[in-house]
């Protein structure tokens, strides 16, 4: 959690740190790669939150997940703004520009076929299992009884 | 007005449309027996339904006007408005599935607000987060309604004012007489035409552009600037909007709230893949659409468009043949349906239960109370959508900032970390209202403006999670722990 919490808020200062450079020396290129900066570790860190098993660390898959997922974003927005602009002639990859293949392969498609796999597959661990939501059902009766109970 | 020929297949289309949707409301409403079953389906819906019907409100006629418009006009940094979409189901599934699930099923909630008072014990916050639902909500509604108004309009003449009613009329009415069990269901029918009109136009769009190949060629050689990775935004613009589509769609309460359906907390696991297959489907209406339109326009097979709006209804009247462009306004139609059928009922919750909530009351009969609300609603937004003065195209503007900005921090932050506190989650709420409310607002009075790149929906979502991180730390101390049950499902 803590881990989770510290990148939410770095991320966020990150954020805040690009939208105040564009009120001094407008939205530059440096403005732009803080932003991506910031919004790639604030996504990392609420999955990181929210994919939290009971016990145990996380699992290899969701992390490799997460991994990639920071890599390719992190990767094709940082692509985006390093490499120059192409022209007539220009080699395409999957019909596109290559920036612009990246950001929309890279972005917008791989993570789609990565991430909700991942969580499929990490679900019984990092969400429920029939075991688990038995005693997430059990013990909130106990509590009802508790409540309810003689004082 | 929206130029789209009056053939007698888009008609028909338009007219099939209309009657799959009345007879899944009429079987719906006989099903309705109590306030669980009008607000939250008697929490007895499946992944796939619950996928479908989440992607159906989620993406409003935006999706097919309004998108391939800005992607025709601003070129590829439009897109980072929806590349997030590879990753918010699963974010929001990480995020709030488990725990809004649980909860609804532990306490038995109905609403957002009500998730935020149970976690922090407090009907202030409650009755904040209510609060903000209903501003958005109503700009939301009425801009929604003018559309549909506009679109009823340019099929079957009725001018665009009784074209708001007449559309508002079939929405208030099943959404009456159904609740969200006719809306989930309705959802996934509109849904589905929304994802075959979406493919079956992209595939179109292919063949007339000579492939994706053909199209870029075509860019490059005459405005190479449109495809670069940020299009006509600056990169801080662009990521901008990624940031606030991607962490913003963790508090947009149409599409959360509807995790209180589900009826089996453990068919959570199929959730992101329907939900995301769904979505990516979809939006290729507005890759395909808005890439031919410039390629097109560029080739001089179509005249400069006048309005970035007339996008798709350009391309579809030349390219696509009337059964096509038939199914296409039919997918509209249901875009705008769903997600106006959605936000009355959570406004209506909001007015039901959140509000009066807040000061520790209840109605009588919740059912009855609802319907009224959801009539009361649905009148004012229309009214408000016919005078379509300025104010309406304000609230419809910053409706998702506003949710976002409010909500996340509190919401799915506060579910997930122990160290939230009561006063972090008002204070964020209360910057984050207060931010996009004045910030708006005084941008749109043109008193100021940010500069570019810099949007208020943004500012103000960052800076309110950054109070909450803070203020939580701060206030630790003395603070009082979530209730026990609130606290096991934290921990579960």
């Amino acid at each position: 959690m803590r881990i989770g919490t510290a990148g939410t808020a770095l991320g966020g200062v990150a954020i805040a740190t690009a939208y105040g450079l564009a009120f001094f020396s407008g939205p530059g290129m440096a403005a732009g790669g803080i932003m991506a900066g910031g919004t790639v570790l604030i996504l990392l860190s609420l999955f990181w939150i929210g994919a939290r098993p009971r016990t145990g660390r996380r699992p290899v898959v969701l992390v490799s997940a997460l991994l990639l997922l920071g890599i390719l974003m992190a990767g094709c927005l940082g692509a985006g703004l390093v490499l120059g602009q192409e022209a007539a002639g220009s080699p395409l990859l999957l019909g596109l520009p290559r920036r612009a293949a990246l950001l929309l392969y890279g972005i917008g498609v791989l993570p789609a076929l990565v991430i909700p796999v991942a969580y499929w597959l990490t679900f019984p661990r990092t969400g429920l299992d029939p075991a688990r939501l038995a005693e997430f059902r059990r013990r909130l009766a106990e509590l009802r009884d508790e409540d309810t109970g003689p004082r | 007005m929206i130029p789209v020929s009056r053939s007698p297949a888009i008609v028909i289309a338009a007219g099939l449309y209309a009657l799959g949707t009345a007879a899944i409301a009429v079987w719906a409403s006989r099903r309705i027996r109590s306030a669980g079953d009008f607000f939250v389906a008697g929490r007895r819906i499946g992944p796939v339904t619950l996928g479908l019907g989440s992607m159906a409100v989620a993406l409003s006629g935006f999706t097919f006007i309004g998108g391939p418009g800005l992607f025709y006009d601003r070129g590829f940094g439009a897109l980072f408005i929806f590349l997030p979409v590879s990753i918010t189901a699963s974010l929001s599934a990480c995020l709030l599935g488990k725990r809004l699930s649980l909860l609804g099923e532990a306490r038995g909630l109905v609403t957002i607000p009500e998730a935020i008072g149970a976690r922090y014990g407090c009907r202030t916050a409650q009755g904040l987060a209510g609060v903000a639902i209903l501003v958005a909500i109503v700009g939301y509604l009425a801009t929604n309604l003018l559309a549909l108004g506009l679109v009823i309009d340019s099929l079957f003449d009725t001018g665009v004012g009784p074209g708001i009613w007449i559309g508002a009329a079939a929405v208030i009415a099943y959404s009456i007489s159904g609740g969200i069990l006719a809306g989930i269901y309705t959802d996934v029918f509109q849904g589905l035409v929304m994802a075959l009109a979406s493919f079956l136009v992209f595939l179109v769009t292919l063949e007339v552009g000579d492939g994706l190949a053909g199209m870029t060629r075509t860019i490059l050689e005459r405005e190479p600037g449109w495809l670069s990775p940020w299009g006509e935004f600056s990169p801080l613009a662009a990521v901008s909007l990624f940031f606030v589509f991607s962490v913003g769609s963790l508090g947009q309460p149409h599409v959360i709230h509807k995790f209180y359906l589900l009826r089996d907390p453990l068919k959570l696991r199929w959730y992101p893949l329907a939900m995301t297959l769904a979505m990516i489907v979809v939006l290729l209406v507005i890759l395909g659409v808005g890439f031919a339109t410039k390629v097109l326009v560029l080739r001089g097979a179509i005249p400069p468009l006048s309005h970035p709006d007339e996008a798709t209804p350009a391309f579809l009247l030349r390219y696509a043949s009337p059964a096509l462009a038939g199914v296409l306004f039919a997918g509209v139609v249901a875009a705008i349906m769903s997600t106006v059928n959605s936000f009355l009922n959570i406004g209506a919750a909001a007015l039901v239960r959140d509000l009066p909530g807040a000061l520790g009351r209840r109605p009588h009969s919740e059912l009855r109370a609802a319907r009224l609300a959801t009539l009361a609603l649905g009148t004012v937004a229309a009214i408000a959508a016919q005078a379509s003065g300025t104010l309406v195209v304000l609230l419809g503007v910053f409706g998702w900032g506003l949710f976002a900005a409010t909500l996340v921090p509190a919401l799915a932050l506060g579910l997930n970390w122990a160290g939230g506190t009561r006063l972090g989650a008002l204070a964020s709420m209360g910057t984050g209202l207060g931010l996009t409310l004045v910030g708006e607002l005084l941008g749109f009075l043109r008193v100021y403006s940010l500069p570019d790149g810099v949007t208020v929906s943004g500012a103000a979502l960052v800076l309110s999670l950054l109070v909450y991180l803070v203020v939580s730390v701060l206030s630790r101390r003395g603070s009082a722990p979530p209730a026990p049950d609130v606290r096991l499902i934290m921990e579960s």
